[in-house]
């Protein structure tokens, strides 16, 4: 292998080797359960708001309001109720939370589940594993 | 003597020329896993997971769909074994 080879494999080791973090990020921060804390969102009394996450994790939602005098949390049953399949927010007639007031929104959800994490969660392996495999093979050419 | 000089020189050029798409190809490959990996992981799955989430399917047509996401995971991962596989 010539000096522009080396260089060239050097260069897409380190593009993936650079790489190798985000997605080493991207997998751990989108398989599993995630949790959110402190979505924000607009009460809309009556009508449920649609949160980011989906499948949350049952009674681990902790909602705050701010009617305009601070954070207050409110009361399931009473103040809202919380849909955990689609992850929604319905502020309550009748409750403390006022229409239009801030939320804010913190609970846990299932981003995946069973064999989707456990595959997606070898991915980060496979590509240290490639990164590995290149400069084995490319060693074993006579680097 | 001339003629073999200049069949060793086209043939350096070959070599070195088909070198260098080899090694494209490497780079190139190594972006486009990457890229697929956080298109498919970020992206795919959770778009994927939240359109059944808000969506009233159920029975078999939610079990299908909810078999996606574990299908790019498999494709992402086939994607990235194939070329450990062959050694690159």
């Amino acid at each position: 292998m010539n000096a522009k080879g080396i260089a060239a494999v050097l260069i897409a080791v380190t593009i993936a080797a650079t790489l190798f973090m985000p997605i080493s990020n991207v997998v751990t921060g989108n398989t599993g359960t995630q949790s959110v804390v402190n979505e924000t969102a607009t009460a809309d009394v009556g009508t449920a708001v649609d949160l980011d996450g989906y499948e949350v994790v049952g009674d681990s939602e902790t909602v705050y309001y701010d009617n305009g005098s601070g954070w207050t949390t409110a009361t399931s049953g009473t103040d809202y109720s919380f849909d955990d399949n689609s992850a929604s927010v319905t502020a309550l007639s009748g409750g403390s939370i006022d229409d239009g007031a801030a939320l804010r929104v913190s609970y846990d959800y299932q981003a995946t589940s069973g064999s989707t994490t456990t595959i997606a969660g070898l991915i980060p392996l496979f590509v240290a594993l490639l990164i590995l495999g290149v400069l084995a093979a490319k060693t074993m050419d006579g680097l | 003597m001339l003629d073999f000089m200049k069949m060793t020189a086209k043939s350096a050029v070959a070599n070195a020329r088909s070198e260098d798409r080899a090694q494209t190809n490497l780079v190139g490959l190594f972006i486009g896993l990457m890229i697929a990996a956080i298109v498919a992981i970020q992206v795919f799955i959770p778009v994927v997971n939240d359109a059944i989430a808000s969506s009233n399917v159920s029975g078999t047509e939610a079990t299908i769909l909810g078999l996606l996401p574990l299908f790019a995971a498999l494709l992402l991962l086939i994607a990235l074994a194939s070329p450990l596989m062959r050694r690159i």
